[in-house]
């Protein structure tokens, strides 16, 4: 009960260090939301020095025998090119976090700022056209199959990780407006809003300057939400062969090639597939730590389980 | 007589509503085909030298590929080859693959049909499985079990599908070596062969779609079975086979028929990354290969054909939420 109280009063005197301190016991609070916390800064911190702790290059064919168990000398084994498992593993989450984060971050940028600019002008007369524009553009686009339509860009622009980043931000782009269109109509008739209008302030500084604070604890977890999806996504492209190009040792791509050599080095499966595996499911728990202390009626409603 | 005619008149005006409202919904799953087509045909079409010169092979003379170019007609804007290209494809004509030379529905075909049985047989098992389990779990709201299977389903809507199948196959292929690794055993196996080579997909599938629907089924009916409708019932002493099926499940229909809807569309698209996992011989894996290979006329083909299934279910099940649900029939 104390909980929801505290909610009430902070959402009502917006500061700035009281968000953030929210947003931390939020994490910090529940025991799945201090598990993902953990995990994702155990993955942060293979995928960023792994590179550096690799005994070996990622990408030199014939350290040992082709597929060869694991020894001494490579703690994984070896693949089928005889390259070293634990050193392309260690340095093939690079591009498995970055293209992800990339593209939610065009993603939060283009659709998000349309989103908080169509909740702004659905309540102005003068702009609900606006609005409307950007609302049906949004419709139209969440109703286009979203692996097919990554799949046909590929087809016409050619794998890379442009287009990738391209492709998944157009997907989530409509779904992160939305959103934020909504949270944005939540806070806009809010006095401090009417009160720069008032002072004749421009359209940038109040939509800068007094909203986004406003709704920036929206911001973030939205942001984690479509952090989990999209690290789920551009992997399967991955591992589709239509992400990252050999020799790259991304994840999805290691496993990919070795799943033809899945009965005789199980292993060059096993470590990027869990890999994958951990990073979203930790991003997951952070994301519903996160939305959960955030959504009053949902904590309510999780309070009587 | 008076009180009949209003009544009449009133059920007139609901009729045109849903009318409108049936209309308006197929004005826009009918754009939306016509987009997904229009992003098809201008993303994946090539230049007209590139077309000319992938139909007649590397050593050509320019005169040769010119030839073929105003043969064909490629000299013609593109509007005018998407006009032709679509009213083409709405008539069942998918052209012929440049790369393969062979007639594209010949192809393609049956690959949809191994895709429909896999889906179908998946959403067969999977959706009474998961509806039981959510009015299991709901019925114990907090009790072990409740919490168990709760955070299984986290873990498996968190996982990649394509982990969730490799796991599979190491565990029942690779360690157990009870089932086949992959589907090579639908193409060139015989009888048993052929079931078995079924089997780990649509268990994959399965683990993949159940989640999302107990997850959503299971706080709907929650929802339901708290409402004030329930207890009324509890206390009229009707039986607890009648109040479940009728005021608990049937009230929680809409957000299952949207959860029904989503599985189905992840069946047609989604199962893409699946048919991958285990080289399934089905239309998601053409798609991938056709992609890879650069055959844009099967590329083509395959992308309009799953979109626009994509968007009649999502425009059935829009149409069956609206009948199920009276407050958004009267919207």
């Amino acid at each position: 009960m104390s909980a929801i109280d505290e909610i009430g009063t902070v959402a009502e005197t917006p500061v700035p260090g009281g968000q953030q301190q929210r947003l931390w016991t939020s994490l910090t609070a529940s025991t799945s939301g201090t598990v993902g916390l953990t995990l994702s800064v155990l993955m942060l911190a293979i995928i960023v020095l792994g590179p550096f702790l690799a005994p070996y290059s990622p990408t030199q064919i014939g350290l040992g025998m082709p597929n060869d168990a694991p020894s001494w000398s490579h703690v994984f084994g070896t693949d089928e090119l005889g390259r070293d498992i634990l050193s392309r593993f260690l340095s093939g989450g690079g591009s498995v976090l970055l293209v992800p984060l990339l593209a939610v971050t065009l993603a939060t940028l283009v659709g998000g700022g349309l989103g908080v600019l169509g909740g702004y002008a659905s309540v102005q007369s003068r702009l609900r056209w606006l609005d409307q524009l950007i609302s049906s553009v949004f419709d139209l686009t969440l109703a286009l199959p979203p692996l097919l339509l990554a799949l046909v860009l590929i087809a016409g622009f050619g794998t890379s990780h442009m287009t990738m980043i391209f492709a998944v931000a157009l997907i989530f782009a409509p779904r992160t407006g939305r959103i934020l269109r909504g949270a944005t109509q939540a806070v806009v008739t809010s006095d401090y809003i009417t009160a720069a209008q008032a002072r004749g302030e421009g359209l940038p500084y109040i939509l800068v300057r007094e909203l986004l604070p406003n709704i920036a604890t929206t911001v973030i977890a939205e942001f984690t939400l479509r952090m989990t999806w999209a690290v789920i996504f551009v992997a399967a492209l991955s591992f589709l062969g239509l992400g990252a190009q050999p020799p790259s040792s991304d994840w999805g791509l290691m496993v990919a090639q070795a799943r033809s050599f899945i009965t005789v080095s199980p292993l060059a499966v096993l470590a990027p597939a869990t890999g994958i595996a951990v990073l979203s499911v930790s991003l997951n728990l952070v994301a519903d730590a996160l939305s959960q202390h955030l959504d009053p009626a949902s904590r309510r409603k999780g309070a009587t389980v | 007589m008076a009180l009949q005619d209003t009544a009449t008149e009133t059920r007139g005006a609901a009729g045109a509503r849903i009318l409108s409202v049936v209309a308006g919904r197929l004005c826009f799953a009918a754009i939306t085909i016509l987009v997904m087509s229009i992003v098809t045909f201008a993303s994946t079409n090539l230049p007209p030298e590139d077309i000319a010169r992938n139909a007649l092979g590397r050593e050509v003379s320019q005169e040769q590929l010119e030839s073929y170019i105003s043969a064909n007609g490629l000299d013609r804007s593109m509007p005018v080859r998407y006009v032709e290209w679509l009213s083409a494809l709405v008539t069942g004509d998918f052209g012929v693959s440049t790369v393969t030379g062979r007639n594209v529905s010949a192809d393609i075909m049956p690959k949809l049909g191994n895709t429909l049985i896999l889906a179908l047989f998946t959403l067969a098992i999977s959706l009474p499985l998961a509806l039981g389990l959510a009015v299991y779990m709901a019925l114990r709201t907090g009790a072990w079990q409740d919490v168990t299977l709760l955070m299984v389903t986290t873990v498996f809507t968190a996982v990649p599908e394509f982990v969730t199948g490799l796991a599979l196959i190491l565990l029942f292929g690779v360690l157990l070596n009870w089932l086949p690794i992959d589907s090579t055993g639908l193409i060139f196996g015989t009888g048993m062969q052929r079931v078995s080579a079924y089997v780990l997909p649509i268990v994959t599938m399965v683990l993949v779609t159940a989640p999302y629907t107990i997850r959503i089924a299971r706080s709907a009916i929650r929802e339901s079975l708290a409402s004030e409708h329930t207890r009324s019932a509890i206390l009229n002493g009707l039986s607890r086979r009648r109040i479940l099926s009728a005021y608990v499940v049937l009230p929680a229909a809409v957000p299952i028929i949207n959860t029904l809807a989503l599985n189905l569309v992840y069946l047609i698209s989604g199962v893409v990354v699946i048919e991958n996992v285990f080289n399934f011989p089905g239309i998601g894996r053409r798609l991938v290969e056709a992609i890879t290979t650069g055959d844009t006329v099967t590329v083509q083909a395959i992308a309009v054909l799953m979109g626009a299934m994509f968007i009649f279910i999502n425009f059935c099940a829009d149409l069956l939420a609206a009948y199920v649900n009276p407050k958004l029939r009267a919207k």
